[in-house]
């Protein structure tokens, strides 16, 4: 067995093991092959969806699986009872990275659904920082219209996007 | 790191003998554990009652069995509901999108492995990493209903297949478990008298196999309990 190729085909067993404890009584004991045997099916599931996935993709010639690929498989292969509430999650999750993800969208070639403001803008300035910089706008009156979905968002001065550290992974077409 | 309090768990044996131990045993002992390490109860053994003659044992056998599979599936159909319920209510307040139960680039690893997946978005990983989550715990809940049905108190890969079996969505997952898991399935749902029980002679295969292949290939000689990856190596991201 090639140890490392090999453990890259599953999701870390200590993740998984976290996971499962989640929904198991407090005096539940999981055998070790029944944790391996879950890595394998969680593996299984992936590739099953993203073949579903990227078929539609290549029916209707486009290069990239999108969220909307694997959501619409999913319903295709029988997971309505996923489908849907992870529709309700794509949907908060743009809602809350909105700006940054269509940025990324964008340089992976797919077509953003919203519109796009200056490409330039870095990640340094988060939409919710308007709570507390509006002496920004003597820096940076074009990104003026960053903020529009500040009326929607929860309000939370607290909250202070991170860059994301997957955003080369994202975007790697490789 | 694992949790559980004993490095070494109970695990299938043979079934031949697992169902002659259990003859002597009482399967409705209230509290009953399980056994040392070794000692196996088969799943049809658990609910055989003993001291009775040959026809009314069978049918006794039955009604028994079906009275707790009936009891099981109404419970395991309650608990679904309230699993996607709750599935829903959590994702109408998740505010966290940064942190997520299962590695980004891991998931996008996987999807790669299919040669023909181009470009991925940066979005599918996330949708995917929710995705797995509610699968592990859909697949852990309707395995746990298999192990509670046998009275037992470990999750082992026989209930995984039990769960496979009786779920129409997880089809594509037949292959991942092998047939003597699924024979054992087979044996909990028919009398045992009415079919011989032919088990292995040693210990079960575990079969390790790469996502892409169709077909299964049994690894022999894998030493049983021995942990695949260190999981420190791979800490929660």
């Amino acid at each position: 067995m090639a140890g490392v190729r090999e453990q890259d085909q599953y999701m870390p067993i200590a993740n998984v093991i976290r996971i499962m404890r989640r929904i198991l009584p407090a005096h539940a004991k999981i055998s070790d092959d029944a944790k391996e045997t879950i890595q394998e099916c969680v593996s299984e599931y992936i590739s099953f969806i993203t073949a579903e996935a990227n078929e539609r993709c290549q029916r209707e010639q486009r290069k990239t699986v999108t969220a909307e690929d694997v959501l619409w498989a999913m319903e295709k292969l029988g997971f309505d009872n996923y489908a849907h509430p992870l529709s309700l999650y794509l949907h908060r999750y743009r809602k809350t990275e909105g700006e940054p993800a269509s940025a990324r969208r964008a340089s992976a070639s797919a077509s953003p659904s919203m519109q796009m403001h200056p490409r330039t803008h870095p990640h340094s300035h988060p939409p919710n920082y308007s709570h507390h910089g509006f002496g920004m706008f003597d820096f940076d009156p074009s990104s003026q219209g960053f903020y529009r979905d500040d009326a929607s968002s929860s309000g939370s001065g607290g909250f202070v996007a991170s860059f994301d550290p997957y955003a080369n992974i994202k975007r790697d077409p490789l | 790191m694992d949790h559980q309090g004993h490095s070494q768990n109970p695990s299938m044996g043979v079934v031949g003998s697992g169902a002659q131990l259990a003859y002597g045993s009482n399967p409705y002992q209230p509290g009953q554990i399980t056994g040392p390490p070794g000692s196996v109860v088969t799943s049809v053994g658990t609910i055989q009652s003993t001291g009775q003659p040959a026809g009314a044992q069978l049918g006794q056998h039955q009604l028994a069995y079906q009275h707790i599979h009936q009891q099981q599936q109404h419970q395991l159909q309650q608990q679904l509901q309230q699993f996607w319920s709750s599935q829903y209510q959590e994702i109408e307040k998740v505010t966290d999108f940064k942190n997520h139960s299962l590695p980004l680039a891991r998931i996008k690893k996987i999807m790669k492995a299919d040669e023909d997946v181009r470009m991925i978005s940066a979005e599918a990983p996330v949708i995917f990493a929710r995705a797995c989550e509610m699968f592990i715990l859909e697949l852990t809940l309707r395995s746990w209903n298999h192990t509670e049905e046998n009275k037992r108190r470990t999750l082992q890969k026989n209930d995984i297949a039990a769960a496979i079996t009786r779920t129409d969505i997880f089809d594509f997952l037949v292959d991942i478990v092998p047939r003597e898991d699924l024979k054992d399935e087979v044996l909990a749902s028919i009398p045992r008298g009415t079919m011989p029980v032919a088990g292995p002679a040693d210990a079960l295969p575990y079969c390790y196999m790469p996502p892409q292949h169709p077909s299964q290939v049994g690894a022999a000689g894998v030493i049983m309990g021995k942990p695949v990856m260190d999981p420190n190596m791979y800490a929660q991201q």
